[in-house]
């Protein structure tokens, strides 16, 4: 992935700048507005915050640092899921009529996965504020649990749409590969986030790296899978 | 000038099977043109490789000069879409759509589109899903018309709806629409294809019948009435026949030069079109 030039016509564009990024939470806000009018986003909303409630009510009551570990990932990933499935009710066919290319579409698709991983790193975040660590403790955490996890969890906005998600017609299996790449991305996340810890020894560090280093290959090899792809919609 | 559409023997396929072959057409600025044909016949195929939903195999399709196969997003934007199904998402209002989708496109103008919507009598605060089916397809249009199109695509968009408002729908559109924007209808309501279109594709399996302007189909092909004996002399020049209680009926694709006084000659419908071109293997 790059801040690849695009040649429309006689113009130049970036896929990715600061005003597409903003547009892109804009886009994302009036969609998910819009996705409370169905029961879908309904569902959606209610786990986002059903997530989001728990992780910080356990964080704040729970004895000791292993309760609060046990629940942190699977509050974080309710909440993940909830806004994920608020904010991706998109209808394939108008994407491919709308006037944008692959690589501007994979683009858009990385972008509201950054706003989705930016709102995950604000619920990990005010979970782990309520874990009383030292301020110390507490920014290591956010910085190398807290970012990957948010990162890795995101990569359900981008793996949701088509052709990962399936493709049907041209007798490649294109999402086997991409769910076990999902699965090893959530994993490592998974790892990551029940080992918040106060001391930090090596094997703390080479989750957090590893962690890093998936989540931003899960990513990557998300977007190229969007952006390359060669299918038409009636091929999906 | 310019065409607006031009084809030159686009097919699609899927696999080894070819759903549209070799089909070449032009469409002129400011021409509405009827594309009819059977279910199956391929019109919703023809439309989606327009638009840019199926591959184009063979052949090319060029918009307003623009070739879809390699500029396919500067094509996309001289497109105005109306189609049956719903592929906007319905839980947005109308006037987030536009706001959303109006991105983009280059000559969007959401102010455009709101005047649109209120001479319309759409409800700009109504969510999608809850529009009737007459204003999801004005919706449609005001959306289509505020980016500016030079072709606007209507499969079958009518098909649910009541025969006053299809009289509406078309009168609106004549009032809304320029000299420089083009329309393509699939439908297969022929009879107002017959009031309103400036031409006529057919499509039979995947392959085009026919081509031509209204004036064209008219001086080109002809329905002949008479008896058995009568119809039985010019069997050679029929393209088709069918017995009727009092009389025979063919079809001929000439002028009807030599036919006039002993039988009675007269223009085909598109409907007789269809039953003759298309109706019988």
């Amino acid at each position: 992935m790059n801040n690849r030039k695009e040649n429309d016509g006689n113009r130049t564009k970036r896929n990715f700048t600061l005003k597409r990024f903003l547009c892109t939470g804009r886009e994302l806000l009036v969609e998910t507005r819009g996705s409370l009018h169905t029961s879908r986003g309904k569902w959606g909303l209610a786990l986002f915050l059903f997530g989001m409630v728990v992780g910080i009510y356990k964080a704040l009551t729970g004895a000791e640092l292993d309760e609060k570990q046990s629940n942190l990932f699977f509050a974080t990933l309710w909440s993940a899921m909830g806004l994920v499935v608020l904010s991706s009710l998109q209808n394939y066919k108008l994407l491919y009529l709308l006037p944008m290319s692959r690589k501007e579409f994979a683009a858009g698709q990385m972008q509201k996965a950054a706003w989705i991983a930016i709102i995950i790193l604000g619920v990990i975040t005010a979970q782990f504020a309520c874990m009383n660590f030292g301020m110390e403790n507490f920014w290591q955490n956010v910085i190398w649990k807290g970012i990957p996890v948010s990162i890795s969890l995101s990569a359900y906005q981008i793996a949701w749409i088509k052709p990962i998600k399936e493709s049907e017609t041209t007798g490649t299996k294109m999402y086997h590969l991409s769910f076990w790449v999902l699965i090893l991305d959530v994993g490592i996340g998974f790892l990551n986030l029940m080992f918040v810890v106060d001391s930090w020894n090596m094997f703390h560090w080479t989750l957090s790296v590893l962690n890093y280093g998936i989540c931003i290959c899960a990513t990557l090899y998300f977007y190229r899978k969007i952006a390359f792809v060669d299918l038409y919609y009636d091929e999906l | 000038m310019e065409p607006i559409l031009q084809i030159e023997n686009a097919s699609t396929e899927r696999g080894t099977v070819f759903w549209l072959r070799n089909v070449n057409l032009t469409l002129e600025p400011g021409i509405f043109m009827g594309v009819i044909g059977r279910n199956g016949a391929g019109k919703t195929t023809l439309f989606h490789m327009i638009c840019g939903l199926s591959r184009i195999s063979g052949g090319d399709l060029r918009l307003a000069g623009v070739s879809m196969r390699h500029e396919p997003k500067r094509c996309k934007r001289e497109m105005g879409i109306i189609f049956d199904d719903d592929y906007f998402r319905l839980d947005l209002s109308v006037k987030h759509a536009g706001i959303i989708y109006g991105a983009y496109y280059d000559r969007y103008s959401q102010a455009v589109f709101l005047n649109y919507c209120r001479k319309f009598e759409v409800d700009i605060k109504q969510n999608l899903r809850k529009l009737s089916k007459g204003n999801y397809m004005k919706f449609q249009l005001a959306f289509a018309l505020a980016h500016h199109p030079k072709l606007i695509l209507m499969d079958e968009p009518e098909a649910r709806l009541d025969p006053v408002f299809r009289r509406e729908w078309m009168n609106l559109l004549y009032d809304v629409l320029d000299d420089t924007c083009s329309v393509l209808f699939a439908t297969h309501l022929t009879e107002e294809l017959e009031q309103y279109a400036d031409a006529v594709t057919m499509l039979s399996k995947g392959q085009q019948v026919f081509s031509l302007t209204m004036l064209e189909l008219e001086e080109q092909y002809k329905i002949v009435r008479g008896s058995k004996e009568e119809l039985d002399a010019l069997s050679e020049r029929l393209l088709g026949r069918r017995r009727m209680e009092h009389y025979e009926e063919g079809l001929f694709r000439e002028d009807g030069e030599g036919l006039q006084g002993k039988n009675s000659v007269s223009r085909p419908s598109l409907a007789d079109l269809m039953y003759y071109l298309d109706g019988r293997d």
